[in-house]
């Protein structure tokens, strides 16, 4: 694998993975920002108790406001992180294998001594970066908004868990992206494909009787309530994502090594 | 199909029954053909023809329905990476990244070709082509982006040139200037296989030249002689009034041009001319050079009147 393959993948997205990443911190801090006022509110609890709980769920709301890190898995990671780990991913796996290949540009990159297969892996390794870039800020923005405005308390376990297991389900997905968009390069497949997973895990979570979707959704791990709190097992899911991101990310470069590309 | 003998011993690219057809029944058939170390090969045919698609198949990013294709008997399909130490490819249709500058771009080329060191020649290109890479590539007019392309495709010096329609959009000095530099770097061994529409390059650089017509290779030939055997057409003076119509017959067309001068077209054999003018106050003969484009569409006219 040569070094300046992941290089210039990440050079694709390296401006966008610096917004996003931006726009993560800017969220993180307000929301640290008012947690302490919201934490210290009878009112606010009190509202958030007498709601529904589907509802909430929905919502993304937690009423779990007792510590710092269960306030942001409820009120950040829930919904906000995965949504756009989900977005960012799909959009920049297009960017890296489905743009080129739709504006004939990669015609450039293949024509250099590289063979496809290390195309196609240097760009999903170039999205699993901006993955970890991503999470890095996701972290860091935590950590400052508790040193900032709540003491310097986190929930250090609870804390590193959760942005592994959204770290990785970031990177299953960059996995089955990369394998449609070596099929085809547009990024309706695999954005639909995540939604319905997204589809899946809420309607599984609302209707017990339906809760098989949640357990076939790859989101049915992401529950951040559970993993801040440290109340479910997470190593096995991380590793059965690894496994399953690399066994993907090696379909991907097999289908693209087949593909006729009339560049 | 006619073909020439390459005149070169080790043959470089290798085509052997190639076929890749599309579902709009487009794409090429049953191509046979090879391109000797040092030769310069001309690749013409209109569009839609099938250029590109047998380009794209020497270059890997298509496979083969039937046939081989090698180039120094290496399976670009299979072997890619090998084979584009040894190929620079310029593509027909022009899709430089539009998110850098012309500089990034062609460091990414050369990164991505490391060890192959182009620095140098990439340096003698840019000066060679006029060309200042620093403004971001999707500034640059048409012709800059394809004289970055140039520079891009070739930076790494490779001993094997590809190029899909190499002038097009370059301004008339920028063509001579291209023109120049083939024929520089095919001095210097490089083989080369160039498909265009510009007869000019195809003349002043190709030593020979294949024909494609509907996928299919209709002729190779060698471009002087493509011009001594297409159709020869002299015209004749006479020292006295006649009308030179009675020469007209199944061998020869005749068109007048005054009472003593005529234009004749000879399809077959030139005897039949000389035994027709033996009778006649022949003044002068004087034999009309027909150009490559006229004779590659008398070519294409032929095979439209013939059978396929």
């Amino acid at each position: 694998m040569k070094a300046s393959v992941i290089s210039l993948g990440w050079h694709t997205i390296r401006k966008s993975t610096y917004g996003y990443s931006v726009g993560i911190a800017v969220y993180i801090l307000f929301l640290a920002w008012v947690y302490p006022s919201l934490a210290t509110n009878p009112a606010v609890t009190r509202l958030l108790s007498n709601l529904p709980p589907v509802l909430l769920k929905l919502a993304g709301v937690s009423s779990n406001f007792s510590t710092y890190t269960g306030y942001l898995s409820g009120e950040f990671y829930s919904v906000i992180d995965i949504w756009i780990i989900m977005w960012f991913v799909t959009m920049e796996a297009m960017h890296l294998v489905g743009t080129p290949r739709q504006n004939h540009s990669l015609q450039w990159w293949l024509s250099s001594p590289i063979s496809r297969s290390t195309w196609m892996l240097g760009q999903f390794l170039a999205l699993a970066l901006a993955l970890v870039f991503l999470t890095g800020a996701t972290m860091a923005s935590e950590i400052l908004g508790a040193w900032w405005f709540n003491g310097g308390h986190v929930y250090w376990s609870g804390m590193i868990w959760l942005n592994l297991v959204a770290l990785f389900t970031g990177v299953l997905i960059a996995g089955y992206s990369m394998v449609f968009l070596a099929w085809v390069p547009t990024v309706t497949l695999p954005l639909t494909i995540t939604l319905i997973f997204y589809a899946m895990n809420l309607i599984g979570g609302m209707a017990p009787h339906l809760g098989f979707l949640s357990t076939l959704s790859i989101f049915g791990v992401y529950q951040p309530s559970l993993i801040a709190a440290g109340a479910v097992p997470t190593l096995s899911a991380i590793l059965a994502f690894i496994l399953g991101s690399a066994i993907l990310a090696w379909l991907a470069s097999l289908v693209f090594a087949r593909q006729d590309l009339t560049l | 199909m006619r073909t020439g003998r390459s005149s070169g011993i080790a043959l470089v690219i290798k085509l052997e029954h190639l076929t890749k057809t599309f579902s709009d029944r487009g794409g090429i058939r049953d191509i046979t053909l090879s391109i000797s170390e040092g030769e310069v090969f001309g690749y013409l045919g209109p569009n839609g023809s099938g250029k590109s698609t047998t380009i794209r198949c020497l270059i890997g990013l298509l496979k083969p329905e039937r046939g081989t294709v090698a180039i120094h008997g290496l399976d670009p399909w299979k072997k890619p990476e090998t084979l584009h130490q040894l190929v620079g490819y310029l593509p027909g249709e022009v899709a430089l990244p539009d998110n850098m500058t012309g500089s990034q771009f062609l460091g990414w080329m050369r990164r991505l070709r490391e060890p192959a060191n182009g620095g140098l020649y990439a340096g003698r290109l840019l000066d060679r082509f006029d060309l200042k890479p620093e403004p971001m590539i999707a500034t640059m007019s048409k012709g800059t982006r394809q004289k970055l392309a140039l520079v891009a495709a070739f930076a790494h010096d490779p001993p094997i040139m590809i190029l899909d329609e190499p002038t097009s959009g370059l301004d008339p000095v920028m063509q001579q200037t291209f023109i120049q530099w083939i024929r520089e770097e095919n001095s210097r061994g490089k083989t080369i296989l160039l498909s265009t529409h510009q007869f000019t390059e195809v003349e002043r650089t190709c030593h020979r030249v294949g024909i494609l017509k509907q996928g299919r290779l209709s002729l190779v030939e060698r471009v002087d002689h493509l011009r001594q055997t297409s159709r020869q057409i002299f015209e004749v003076t006479l020292g006295e009034p006649r009308d030179l119509r009675i020469l007209a017959g199944p061998y020869l067309d005749v068109a007048i041009v005054n009472d003593r001068t005529a234009t004749i077209t000879i399809n077959g054999p030139i005897n039949h001319l000389i035994q027709q003018l033996a009778s006649l106050p022949v003044v002068s003969v004087r034999e009309i050079t027909q150009d490559l484009e006229q004779a590659f569409m008398e070519i294409y006219q032929q095979d439209e009147e013939g059978p396929e």
